[in-house]
């Protein structure tokens, strides 16, 4: 039992991470019907930044070095949706697809280069009480004996606290009204007054300060080095899909599920053996849930109908 | 004044076997004279061809987002690894051993492909692509075992040349393998090229331009796509086969999804939807690789910097008035100087050594490879071979032969040198 | 308020390589209806989008609203200045509810009374108040289209264009609708732009009328002339 709940910890915690990389893929589709295959690579650029602002060159309190990283992340994604993709008719999928992987390589390669590809020792966490492995409910140590890590914790409730502020932003503010108009109708936003161009200047700069923030909070988990999104990549297309394409709390969803998958359907595969780590063999599960959703529901849990006809 | 050939006439056929001879010369030419370390390269650049080859039958001419290559190229490469270590097979064997196993697995994907489409496709192949290094590490029935796990395998059968022929030398073999490989991809261009002028050939054709219409005109069309996603993975297979018999080695690092990335960069480079550009794609790829860790030794950084300072004087100055050119040219100058500047301030300020030194060979070339991408996408979208044939045109041109017309029937177009124009431009 | 609150001259338009309209020209007075009218493929849908400078197509001409040039406006910019948009096939947003739907249209305005005019509408269709928080997908083809025009109009826009209002609509409801449309332009004093292919009733609450005829206007004059004109009588009102 102890060790069911201990995969599904790992498991839950996990699935944040993918979370982060999965949702503002979802808010880039739903604004514009692209799928950014650049996302885990600018978050990674994101928490990089984040690195130089409060450990490499200056020495910033985290918090705020956390918020100009995602400033300047807004800023870039901004500044790549405007120059490189507006220009393209959004039904030919083609020069979308082969422009967000020549940003992929762009971005790797110059954190590669920069950073070296090496982890960084001094990764900078918001939470600095996070410090390694504590128990959990010393008095239920007997009965449960779990071992949480508080980044964990932490991880898992930053998660629900960004969804909330999404939440918030997309539902009750003007601008959030006008990004769901523009990813529900373009052609009719356009004829209500709305500037599309802006908002989907806004989606982007949304998604890339989100996935910032969250490349910077899992971070120190998964260690700091140019690769680390790599394969998270690959998780995020599977929650993303799970959840359905333009719902933000279905890829919240479909990260947990995901991750609680991998750890804990995974953890009792003997055979595959391979524990929950990030860079091993249980890649083929996303891949395998990919597969089944986009060939029984590719409108995924939450999505909508219409997102089938991309 | 173009020279005009009649398709099908003897000047025609004349044209085409000095074209084809061409080739073969430089060929010869190439593998008399180039030394062994480029033979080896040569090598790597003719099983990359073969690979981009079939990639552009799924998604150049097929219009179908089918981005695992890389992963049906390293099916191939441990297919032939393992039966000639493990099984003791000959080279010779792996070849249509490789291709089926590839081909096989191409099926089974192109099933689920029939569902799902566009982007949704995309995502699954990209996910498998990424994948698949790691599935070849799983401890499943015995496969670390077939295909070296993280450490690799090495092929202790080297392809060295056989006693009868004395010319080359045992202990270089680049030569000999530049020969059979040569002969192995021209085998698999002029197979392919004729594919796609033949009845499958404008079926696969007709399925991206307009499957509507290609339905409605009796064209079975998921029996084609799943074929021509076997197809397009056999001749994936064939080129990692020709990858092992060319290193000696297969280690799954090889077949990551950097190489898809490089294969699609070679893909765009050489033409989109041509034969030929598998070819040119293939060599820029590899040698552009090369030339970039060999001789390219400047700041990533300032490069990176320099192109976005280039992009931005060229988006700021498209916004004025094409009527005041020197203002354009003025603005855009001052953009660009505003913005080398600004760099310089920033790097000094920013006290990070990465910026001014090359870390290493690779991150260069990726990222001069990510902006020739986008380059490519953005000015070139048909590539070298598509903006050579538009040139080449003007100075010779094939005229198709219109079919014979049955009694009493009327051409009606209107400008017949026009529409022939259009149909030549796209041919392969 | 000057007299004339829209002139188009010369517009010409295209999608491609394919000239759909060859130089319209008209004019439609402050509060009147007019009403275009032509059959499918004569250009009237392009002709409302060209004059809204929808990117969708490529036009030229001189457009002008309310006095102003808007030939090279944005569409934002258009809609900022007055002028509304009901496209064919409603155009609604699917996916948001139908408050939601008003409020959007409502997003250029930035005085309080947009809960009001809510409301508004909401007694003039009482039907949207009922699905008030529905998505607007799953509403039926006449309570979209109502949900369309009051989207539209929650802009108070001082010119209203309306894109075959009637498509795909039950006659009882067409009947209302257009009902309604004379009452909003009597009350409100709206000015409207309406193509239609259902001459008789478009032509029953007009003041003015066009016929578009590939791409360029066949007949114009009050709307009563045009509805004793035999020619389009046969053409257009299956007399």
């Amino acid at each position: 039992m102890t060790l069911f709940l201990q995969r599904v910890i790992d498991g839950l915690q996990n699935g944040a991470i993918y979370s982060v990389v999965a949702i503002p893929m979802v808010l880039i589709f739903k604004a514009t019907t692209l799928i950014n295959f650049a996302q885990g690579e600018l978050a990674m650029l994101g928490a990089f930044f984040c690195f130089v602002f409060a450990v490499q060159v200056w020495s910033v309190p985290v918090a705020i070095a956390a918020i100009l990283a995602m400033i300047l992340a807004a800023l870039l994604g901004m500044g790549i949706e405007r120059t490189m993709l507006r220009s393209f008719d959004p039904t030919d999928h083609l020069p979308v697809v082969l422009i967000t992987l020549g940003i992929f390589y762009i971005v790797n390669a110059f954190a590669g280069d920069i950073w070296n590809y090496q982890v960084q020792p001094d990764v900078p966490n918001l939470f600095p009480f996070a410090d390694g492995t504590t128990v959990l409910m010393q008095s239920e140590t007997n009965r449960l004996g779990l071992r949480i890590q508080h980044d964990s914790i932490a991880i898992i409730l930053s998660l629900l606290v960004m969804l909330g502020v999404l939440h918030l932003i997309l539902n009750k503010t003007k601008m959030g009204l006008a990004f769901r108009g523009v990813s529900s109708n373009t052609e009719s936003s356009r004829l209500v007054g709305i500037r599309v161009g802006r908002i989907l200047s806004f989606g982007w700069a949304l998604a890339c300060a989100f996935g910032a923030l969250g490349a910077i909070i899992v971070a120190p988990r998964i260690q700091l080095q140019p690769n680390m999104m790599l394969f998270v990549l690959v998780y995020a297309l599977a929650a993303a899909a799970f959840g359905g394409l333009d719902s933000v709390g279905g890829a919240a969803i479909g990260g947990f599920v995901i991750g609680l998958l991998n750890s804990v359907v995974l953890g009792y595969v003997a055979d595959i053996g391979v524990m929950s780590s990030l860079t091993a063999a249980p890649l083929v599960m996303p891949v395998i849930v990919l597969l089944v959703v986009l060939w029984f529901k590719p409108s995924g849990l939450f999505g909508t109908k219409t997102i089938e006809r991309v | 004044m173009p020279y005009v050939l009649e398709q099908g006439s003897a000047e025609h056929r004349t044209y085409r076997m000095a074209g084809f001879g061409l080739l073969i010369l430089a060929m010869v030419l190439c593998g008399i004279f180039l030394p062994e370390f480029q033979l080896f390269r040569m090598n790597r650049a003719m099983a990359t061809a073969v690979a981009i080859l079939g990639l552009n039958l799924v998604v150049g001419f097929s219009g179908l987002f089918a981005l695992c290559q890389s992963a049906f190229i390293a099916l191939g490469a441990f297919a032939c690894g393992s039966l000639i270590v493990d099984e003791g097979w000959d080279y010779w064997m792996t070849i249509p051993a490789g291709m089926l196993l590839a081909f096989l697995v191409g099926l089974l994907l192109g099933i689920p492909a029939l569902k799902i489409k566009g982007l949704y496709l995309a995502m699954s192949t990209v996910a498998f692509a990424t994948a698949f290094p790691s599935l070849s590490k799983l401890e499943f029935f015995g496969i670390p075992e077939r295909t070296g796990g993280a450490n690799g395998k090495e092929i202790t059968e080297k392809l060295i040349p056989p006693d009868w022929m004395p010319i080359f030398n045992e202990d270089a073999p680049d030569r000999y393998q530049f020969l059979l490989l040569s002969i192995l991809a021209l085998f698999a261009f002029w197979a392919v090229g004729n594919l796609v002028k033949s009845r499958p050939g404008r079926a696969i054709i007709a399925i991206r331009d307009n499957e509507i219409g290609a339905a409605v005109s009796g064209v079975d069309l998921r029996r084609f796509k799943v074929l021509n996603f076997g197809l397009s993975a056999a001749i994936g297979g064939l080129g990692g086969v020709m990858w092992a018999m060319n290193s000696g080695f297969v280690a799954e690092q090889d077949f990551t999804f950097v190489l898809m990335v490089d294969l699609l960069v070679g893909l765009v480079v050489g033409g989109v939807a041509t034969v030929s550009g598998a070819a040119i794609g293939a060599l820029v790829v590899v040698f552009g690789r090369w030339l970039c860790q060999t001789y390219f030794d400047f700041s990533l950084a300032s490069m990176i910097w320099l192109v976005v300072a280039v992009a931005l004087a060229m988006y700021v100055s498209r916004q004025q008035p094409a009527t005041e050119p020197l203002k354009k040219f003025m603005v855009g100058a001052g953009v660009f100087v505003a913005a080398a500047v600004a760099g310089l301030a920033l790097f000094a300020a920013v006290d990070i050594p990465g910026l001014y030194q090359l870390n290493g060979d690779g991150p260069l070339s990726q990222a001069i490879f990510g902006f020739v991408l986008i380059g490519f996408v953005f000015f070139a979208p048909q590539g070298i071979v598509g903006s050579w044939r538009k040139l080449w045109s003007r100075v010779v041109q094939v005229r198709p032969t219109i079919p014979d017309l049955p009694e009493g029937a009327e051409v009606l177009v209107k400008d017949m040198d026009a529409l022939q124009t259009s149909i030549q431009s796209t041919s392969t | 308020m000057s007299d004339v609150m829209l002139e188009v001259k010369g517009l010409k338009a295209s999608y491609g390589q394919v000239d759909v309209l060859r130089g319209v020209e008209l004019e439609v007075r402050t509060g009147e209806v007019c009403v275009i009218l032509g059959a499918n493929g004569a250009g009237k849908t392009t002709t409302l989008r060209s004059i809204c400078n929808m990117p969708i197509v490529a036009s030229s001409g001189v457009v002008k609203f309310a006095g102003t040039d808007i030939s090279k406006s944005d569409t934002g910019a258009i809609v900022g200045q007055g002028m509304a948009h009901v496209p064919q096939g409603r155009g609604t947003f699917p996916e948001l509810s139908t408050i939601e739907n008003l409020q959007l249209g409502a997003y250029v305005r930035t005085d309080n009374e947009v809960e009001d005019d809510i409301d508004r509408w909401f007694q003039m269709f009482p039907v949207l108040k009922d699905r008030k928080d529905q998505a607007a997908g799953s509403l039926s083809g006449g309570e979209q289209q109502m949900l369309a025009v009051s989207r539209a109009l929650m802009s108070r826009p001082k010119l209203l264009l309306l894109d075959e209002p009637s498509l795909g609509l039950a006659p009882i409801i067409i009947e209302d609708l257009f009902s309604t449309f004379k009452q909003i332009n009597e009350d409100e004093g709206t000015t409207m732009l309406i193509v239609e292919q259902n001459a008789n009733l478009a032509l029953s609450i007009a003041q003015s009328a066009y016929v578009l005829e590939t791409g360029s206007i066949a007949l114009s004059g009050p709307a009563a002339q045009l509805r004793d004109d035999p020619a389009v009588q046969e053409a257009y009102l299956g007399a």
